[in-house]
């Protein structure tokens, strides 16, 4: 899952952007909120740290597995059976 | 007898033959929990009413009580006991009403004429690799109470390798009973995917979660693995219709004929020179100088992470969204995090894992054992929250696993044996194809005979 990178604006640096006195913000915030207020999960200010670590490394680790190409018709693992 | 370090088979053999009696067995294991107990937290909760009354019945008729009689074990605390409620290392469980009936494998162990001792800390809902517990405190490694025990089953580690049990039954969904064994220097069987049931036990991820034992000697594994095989009607959808293979009688048959090859590539990344002398040794005694590399075994590794934390979100969903503050804020945060995890990216770990299991069972085809280090390293301090792997340094609670992990995932049968470094022991596993733990077993069993892997004694 690709992210945008990060704008970092150096204090006192020359050419930074006009616009972004404070650092854009991160994709990932917004998708958390959003998913937390979607699945009625209470991350607070104390969790939001830890969830977003978390969730950076298992959003990487679904880039990993999202890498390898597999067919279509590729079945998952787990098969029903009526 | 010294029954804080007798093996199963003794105690069974003293008991059988009225050389002692298992009411006496069961007071001294209850003494040594007593004094031991306090240094290693291992012990959530002690049965001795129960072992009590069950010793005095083997002792009415010993010689008809089994394989097992007299021995004492303990479980892991996410084991339903009859009476207790089934904690799974958590605080809000606390409030779940008392398990009516035992978990199966408890049921036939004691069929065999065990006695149930107790239940066992463990790292919270078993997301965890270090055996620390924010509402138990930490079970302590043996070898070294300052140091980890591992997880998540961190109790039954901390109780057969610091002598208070022979045996214990712990859970492993990505290493939970191959890293506290390496950690703590004991045995243990982390069975084929669907052999053993785990009905009437706590989950945390259906797809990757296997029960399975520890013990001091592979004798003693393979006799608790054997009376806990079999069928259980339905009981636990993802045990497998299978009848019992024993495999205790046929240990001593050796490893002529067998082909082994020691596991290269992300293997030997980030291995401590402990971890690499433990495989190294154990790879020249079973004469094993081919070297394979699994194939994308990083991506199995990733792909597995992934379904545990979809997994264990989604199980302890309406959890977090009432009682998110009563969670470890360690393993809170983490199951937050994979209830966001979007469907497609499970759903692909789910086709990569099948994938993977084809690709793996093709070098089964001309290989019999797969020879890999347990964990990357031996037991790190209690608190310690990073270590170096490869030359970065990540978090332990999610890395102790890092070996374990990518077999677990297809469900690969694996003795985890114990090599006796000094001044700490560390774990090598010896991985068999689906439904082989009888070689994983007859393997270890040759390289305990050799003097190469050994549950070694704790300083008192």
């Amino acid at each position: 899952m690709a992210r945008k990178t990060k704008t970092k604006t150096k204090p006192g640096a020359k050419h930074a952007p006009v616009k972004s006195k404070t650092p854009a913000a991160d994709p990932l915030d917004a998708y958390i909120a959003a998913a937390a207020k979607a699945f009625d999960l209470p991350v607070t200010a104390q969790y939001r740290p830890g969830v977003k670590m978390n969730l950076v490394v298992t959003l990487r680790m679904a880039s990993i597995v999202a890498a390898f190409p597999l067919p279509d018709e590729a079945e998952p693992a787990p098969v029903f059976r009526a | 007898m010294d029954t804080n370090w007798s093996s199963a088979a003794d105690i069974a053999a003293a008991v059988t033959a009225g050389r002692s009696s298992a009411s006496d067995v069961i007071e001294a294991t209850l003494a040594q929990i007593k004094t031991r107990n306090r240094v290693l937290n291992a012990f959530t909760a002690v049965l001795a009413d129960r072992a009590r009354e069950r010793a005095a019945a083997i002792d009415r008729d010993p010689s008809r009580a089994g394989p097992l009689a007299g021995v004492p074990f303990a479980v892991k605390n996410l084991f339903d006991v009859a009476g207790l409620r089934t904690l799974a290392g958590s605080k809000i469980n606390r409030k779940r009403p008392k398990a009516k009936l035992d978990q199966p494998l408890i049921e036939r162990l004691e069929a065999a004429g065990a006695i149930l001792v107790g239940a066992l800390n463990m790292g919270e809902y078993a997301y965890d690799f270090t055996g620390e517990n924010v509402h138990d405190g930490p079970s302590r490694n043996p070898h070294d109470r300052k140091r980890m025990s591992g997880g998540s089953s961190g109790g039954s580690g901390s109780a057969v390798g610091g002598g208070l049990v022979p045996l214990a039954l712990g859970s492993d969904t990505n290493g939970s009973i191959r890293v506290p064994a390496s950690l703590c220097g004991i045995f243990g069987l982390k069975p084929t995917y669907g052999r053993l049931t785990r009905a009437r036990s706590f989950p945390f991820v259906d797809s990757l979660d296997h029960l399975g034992p520890f013990a001091r000697s592979v004798t003693d594994l393979a006799t608790a693995y054997d009376a806990m095989q079999g069928y259980d009607g339905g009981e636990d959808a993802a045990c497998v219709d299978r009848p019992a293979e024993p495999v205790a009688s046929a240990l001593g048959q050796g490893i002529d004929g067998l082909r082994f090859a020691v596991a290269g590539g992300f293997f030997r990344k980030g291995l401590s020179p402990e971890a690499q002398e433990a495989t190294e040794r154990v790879a020249k005694a079973l004469g094993a100088s081919r070297e394979i590399e699994l194939p994308e075994i990083g991506r199995a590794r990733a792909a597995a992470y992934l379904i545990t934390a979809s997994e264990g979100g989604a199980l302890h969903l309406d959890r977090l969204r009432k009682q998110a503050a009563d969670f470890d804020p360690a393993v809170r945060d983490r199951l937050i995090a994979g209830a966001m995890v979007p469907a497609s990216a499970v759903i692909a770990a789910q086709k990569f894992r099948r994938w993977y299991r084809a690709q793996v069972l093709e070098i089964f085809k001309d290989v019999d054992v797969i020879i890999a280090p347990s964990t990357p390293c031996v037991a790190p301090l209690l608190g310690q929250e990073n270590f170096m792997l490869d030359g970065v340094e990540v978090p332990v609670r999610a890395n102790l696993g890092i070996y374990t992990q990518p077999i677990s995932f297809i469900g690969l049968p694996v003795a985890a044996v114990p090599v006796p470094l000094k001044p700490m022991p560390i774990g090598v596993q010896i991985i068999a194809a689906p439904w082989r733990e009888d070689v994983a077993l007859r393997v270890a069993y040759s390289l305990e005979q050799m003097g190469v892997a050994s549950a070694p004694r704790p300083a008192a």
